[in-house]
Parts: structure tokens; sequence; C-alpha cells
């Protein structure tokens, strides 16, 4: 997979890192890479100690491409997307964004490369101003960035309104709203500054299953007609596999598996995204061990990010975990075309494939 | 057929606001047996959970409830707050969505579970705290003895839940409400607390009600499904029925809506346009503003709750054909 990637710009960093795995059947992988996170580490310090947050995570997303980062409550996967937007700013790491590390700007400079990278949160109301009127939360970003003239910016926020389907709703404040008409508000700031990327952290999560279902169409609408990149973030394993074209499971701060969706349902590597998939409802191995009353789940709790197990950090809940998970840590290898694995006894071994244990995509270099 | 552990008749409940009244419940009736799980399942504002809390009379004071509600025979719509506690507890209890809210977060966990224990029983404090280290073992809390000691706050969203699980079992009761009771948790949690739900159901013989707005919940893990729409309940099926035989197009729009895993990606999901009546009752079927399948005689007069097939009941002028959800 390394020989034919993209390299990293010369101004990021230095041309050894590893390139994190690429999608196969994407014809835009010929293009450079829009977003290419490196080695990114996120740390909180606290009274109770440091927060290992993000623990060295990296991935690429391509120009068109949706990328869906699944992890549960204290996976780190809503540090992961304010780091990746510089706020506030990784402990270590690059994240480079259309060939420039957001990490090395500062000030104005970071404003302009961040102007098209925008970020849908999950409570659509608390991002927006109570007092203001729709169509003046719209034009803020325009203002902000000092887009266009009067005239221009109007015209522009009736484009984005017509574009989520609130046309006629310009004029009303956000308690008029309901909660799937407040996020398409939020989706037509997210959009006037004509963003590539757009970070989507649980978008949809709150939002009552039919009003869901037309925000999601609205996502992969817009991606169509604007051919936007999307790095689409959520708990909900179908939900993320619904929308995107290669899915990456984050565990307590690392990644354990990247793959296309369809073979990461088909054929799980990491022990954790089985129990992932076991858990949804209504999937077929959910419902035939529910009926048959028999443990469908992992066991326990996440341990605490202040004090992460040594080697694997899910050996302590893993089914399969053995001595070496918790003396070695192991490092992101693909078994498959664009499939990879952080796992030492991964649920399928592929014998053609060369162990490639050896390359640690987690560590940083220092 | 034995005799329901829960009879439910007629249940309305209309809230008298400035304007115009809302028929938040609109003529509900159902029954639950010991040992089975009953599912109520809609979206937000379509009465399932106002329906619940009816039942154990936990509404405002501006709800007017009028109808039937029948825990082994006694009658419970009507009854003093003093006569209903008798029964809360014992007869009833319920699990709510939000368990940091639900708990104290100033008071210990063991302190807490025994407050309910010595609310309804006649035991010491000392007795108190030893069940509820128990309680806390039957729920499958690691270390009871140690979590006892602890806050809420230093609990997870799935251990709090745990404990609030623990409370509600504190008296035993025949029949446990669960609302909304996993939608905050994890997916990896969420199976964990259904499992631990149903391995109590089996080893204390209680009836269950799940109250959530995920169809697909409701159909792994319950017995029976209800589906509710602007107050009233437009099918109800045993779950193994449910899926493949929807017959009310509300009920197949929530299943087209979810997002499957077996689906490929970026395949559009099937949606409907519009909102629910927001409780102003219009002539018709109260679906038919946003039903694919909606003709006049639907916009006319509303289609009765009926018992079309054995045990699979809808309100519908024109049923979905079988096979086709």
């Amino acid at each position: 997979m390394t020989s034919d990637a993209s390299p990293l710009p010369q101004a990021a960093r230095p041309a050894a890192l590893p390139e994190a795995a690429k999608p196969a059947a994407l014809p835009e992988a010929a293009k450079p890479a829009l977003l290419q996170v490196r080695d990114l580490v996120h740390e909180f310090h606290t009274r109770a100690g440091t927060v290992h947050a993000v623990s060295g995570v990296s991935f690429d997303v391509w120009p068109g491409e949706t990328l869906g980062i699944v992890g549960e409550t204290g996976s780190g996967k809503s540090t992961l997307a304010r780091s990746i937007l510089q706020a506030p700013r990784p402990t270590a790491g690059a994240v480079v964004f259309r060939g420039t590390d957001l990490v090395t700007l500062r000030g104005a400079r970071l404003l302009q490369a961040r102007r098209h990278l925008q970020m849908v949160f999950q409570d659509p109301f608390g991002s927006l101003d109570p007092k203001w009127r729709v169509r003046d939360l719209v034009a803020e970003p325009l203002i902000a960035y000092k887009t266009g003239d009067r005239n221009a910016r109007r015209q522009r926020v009736g484009e984005l309104l017509e574009m989520v389907g609130l046309a006629q709703h310009g004029g009303r404040r956000p308690r008029e709203l309901s909660g799937g008409q407040a996020q398409r508000v939020a989706i037509a700031r997210a959009l006037a500054l004509s963003p590539a990327l757009i970070i989507c952290d649980e978008a949809v999560s709150s939002l009552d299953v039919l009003i869901q279902a037309q925000v999601l169409n609205l996502f992969e609408r817009l991606r169509a007609e604007l051919g936007l990149s999307y790095l689409f973030i959520a708990h909900d394993l179908a939900l993320v596999k619904q929308v995107s074209d290669r899915v990456a499971v984050m565990y307590l701060g690392k990644l354990c598996e990247v793959g296309p969706g369809e073979a990461v349902y088909r054929q799980p590597l990491h022990p954790y995204t089985r129990a992932l998939l076991d858990s949804v409802p209504g999937s077929a191995q959910a419902q035939a061990q529910a009926q048959a009353r028999v443990t469908a789940t992992i066991r326990g709790e996440p341990p605490s990010p202040v004090h992460p197990p040594s080697g694997c950090r899910f050996r302590t809940r893993c089914p399969r975990a053995a001595q070496r998970c918790a003396d070695e840590e192991p490092g992101l290898r693909e078994l498959a075309t664009g499939h990879s694995v952080a796992c030492h006894f991964p649920l399928v071994a592929m014998a053609r494939t060369p162990d490639r244990s050896a390359e640690k995509i987690g560590e940083i270099p220092r | 057929m034995t005799e329901a552990l829960l009879e439910v008749q007629d249940l309305r409940v209309t809230f008298a606001g400035r304007g115009q009244p809302v028929h938040a419940v609109d003529g509900v009736s159902y029954r639950v047996y010991a040992g089975q799980t009953l599912a109520i399942v809609g979206e937000s504002g379509s009465g399932k959970t106002v329906s619940c809390r009816a039942v154990i009379g936990l509404l405002p004071p501006s709800a007017v409830v009028t109808g039937s509600a029948r825990v082994q025979g006694t009658e419970l719509i009507g009854l003093s707050d003093d006569r209903l506690r008798e029964h809360r507890g014992t007869d009833v209890a319920m699990v709510f969505q939000d368990p940091a809210r639900s708990l104290n977060p100033t008071m210990r966990v063991g302190a807490q579970i025994a407050e309910a224990v010595r609310a309804h029983r006649p035991v010491s404090k000392a007795q108190a705290r030893q069940q509820a280290v128990d309680l806390l073992r039957l729920v499958h809390m690691p270390l009871p003895e140690r979590r006892c000691a602890e806050y809420p706050h230093q609990l997870s969203g799935g251990m709090r839940q745990r404990v609030m699980i623990a409370i509600a079992l504190a008296c035993r009761p025949r029949l446990l409400i669960a609302d909304e009771a996993t939608t905050a948790l994890d997916v990896t949690t969420q199976a964990q607390i259904m499992e631990l739900l149903l391995e109590l159901q089996a080893q204390l013989g209680m009836a269950l009600m799940l109250i959530s707005h995920d169809l697909g919940l409701a159909a792994a893990y319950a017995d029976e499904v209800i589906v509710m729409y602007a107050g009233r309940i437009v099918e109800q099926a045993p779950a193994a029925r449910l899926f493949g035989h929807v017959r009310m197009p509300y009920t197949q729009a929530l299943f087209e809506a979810i997002p499957r895993l077996e689906c490929p990606a970026h395949s559009p999901l099937p949606v409907i346009g519009g909102r629910p009546p927001d409780g102003a009752m219009a002539k018709g079927c109260s679906f038919a503003p946003r039903c694919r399948r909606a003709a006049d005689d639907c916009r006319a007069a509303a289609p009765p709750l009926a018992e079309h097939e054995p045990g699979h009941r809808w309100a519908c002028w024109h049923p979905v054909e079988p096979g086709a959800a």
C-alpha cells in the first residue's frame, strides 16, 4: 500500500512517516489526499493525571470521500474532531489540510486555511444564537470572512437556504424551528464558505429516526452536488456505514480497524468491531442472540483514559487477549486491500498477507 | 389465557393549555402479562411516555386522565397520591432515560438505594444497607460494596443506569417500565443493560414495558410491539411477526428510515415529509397528511384499531401488502 501513496507535502513533516491506508476503489486515489492526519496526540492535564484522549491516530480523507469514524463515549472521537480544527491544538502530530499543516499555522493564516474545513455538531440549538434570525445566522460566516457585498451575501444566503430546504424560514428564530430544521440551519452555515471538508460530530444523533433519515439524505445530496468530503463521526455503526466509503473504528484514543465500510461489516477483523456489530439491535447477529437469550456483548466498562492498559488498549475486555497483547502494542497492519487492523490475533488470519506488525503507525517520532 | 398483570382500557390524557386542549393520549388499550415484554414505540410527542406516566400517576396536575388502568385488579386511575404510592415500587416501578438527572448527586449510591428500600419496607438501616449491596450485585455491578460508598459522578453512564435499575427493583415490582432507559447509552452498554433487564425479568418473573423511539430495539428485545402515533395505537403485533408483516404505513416508514448494516453505502433512505400533528385532533386518520397511501376515505373518518389477523391489530383503511416491508 505504501509504494504508490502520495507523499506528504514537504512543509508538513519528515517524509519517513508511514502512510495511512488508502481507499482501493476510489479513482480519486491518484489525487493528493484532502486531509492527512499523522500521529495525532491529544492529552489533557487534570488533577487526576494526564487524560490520553487521542494517542497517535493517522488517517487520510480523499477528495469526494466520506470517512466514517465509529467510537463510543470516551473513545476520543470528539476530541479528534476538535484537534483537527485546532480548537484546541493537539499535543503532537500533523494535520495536513490541502497541503498545509494546520498545526504550524497561527492567527490569520490559520483562519484562512480553516475556512474550507467546517463542522456540524450534535446539538443544533447549542450552536445557534437564539436571538438571531435564520438568515442572519447563515450570513454570519460570510460576514466573518468578509465575503462579497451586502447584495451578494443576501443572494448567497438565499441559495444556501434553498439548498437545505429552508427557503421559507429565513425570518424565523431558532426556537421556532424543530430539531431537524435547526440542524439544517447549522448545515447551511457550514456550507456558506464552500468548504471542501465537513466534519460531522454526531450530527444526526439527537434527531428522531424519520427526521434523521431526512438529514442523512440531505448530507448525501450535498455530497453529490457539491463534491464535498465528510469526516462523519458517530457512535452508531449502522448510521456511519450508511454514509461512509471507509469506516474507522476508534477505541480509547486509538484506531483499531480501518477499511471499506462493506468489508468492515462483512468481515470485521478486530474483536471490538465484532462486539459493536453484535450490539446493533435488529442486526442479524443481535437478533439471533437476543432471541436465544445469550450474551451478545463485551463485558465490563471501558478503562480510564488516565490509565490506559499497556499494549493493546482493548485487551482488558477482549475475549481473545493473551500475554502478547499486554506486552506489545499492535500496530495497524493491512490484511486485505485497504483493510487494516491493529490486533495481534485478528478474527480472520490471511496466510498470504505478510506480517507488517513492525509497522507502527501509532508511534510518534521524536 | 392467564389474567393480565396490567390492563389499560381506553386511556385518555388531555392537557388543558391556554389554547385548545391537547389530546396527548387518545383512547389507548393494552394488556401486559407476567414474564412478557411489551414495547411501545413512537416518535417524540406520540404519547408513548405520557400514557405510561398516566398509569403510575406521574403527570402534572394540568393533565386530565380518564379511562382505566388496573394492576392485578386494582384501579390506579383516580387514586389519591398516598394510595398510589403503595403501588409504586411494589407493583409498578419505572426507569428513566437520564440516570444522571434521576440520581441525587450529593448522596452516596448505597444510601440512595437504601432510602428506596426503607421507603417501602420496615427494615433497619443496617438491613437496608445490606439490601443495597445485594441489589447492586443483582444488577451485576462490579465491586458492589465499594460502589455503595461512591457518588453518582464517579460512575459511568452504564453503571448509573444499573443503580437506577437496582433502585427500581428495591421492592421487587411486578411490572418494570423502562422509559428510553438505554437511549443515552453506547450501543455495547445498551446491549448489556437490555440483557440485564431480560435476565432479571426471567429471574424475578416480572413484566417489562420498553418505551422507545427505536423500532429496531423493540423488535429485537420485546415479545409484543405497540406503535403509537399522535396519541393512538396504530399497529400492534408480536415482535416476531412485525418483522416482514408490517401493515400500517407509519410503521413501515419507521422501519425504512433506520440505516441498515446490510444496505450498501450511500443508498438513499426512504423518507416521509411533514411533522406529527401537535395535539389538535383533525377528522380522519391522523397520519393521512404524511401518508403515501392516503385516499379520500382516510381524511373523512379515522380507521378503527381492529384485530385483522390473529394477534395483529392495525388502524388503517389501506394497509401495506404483507411482506412489503
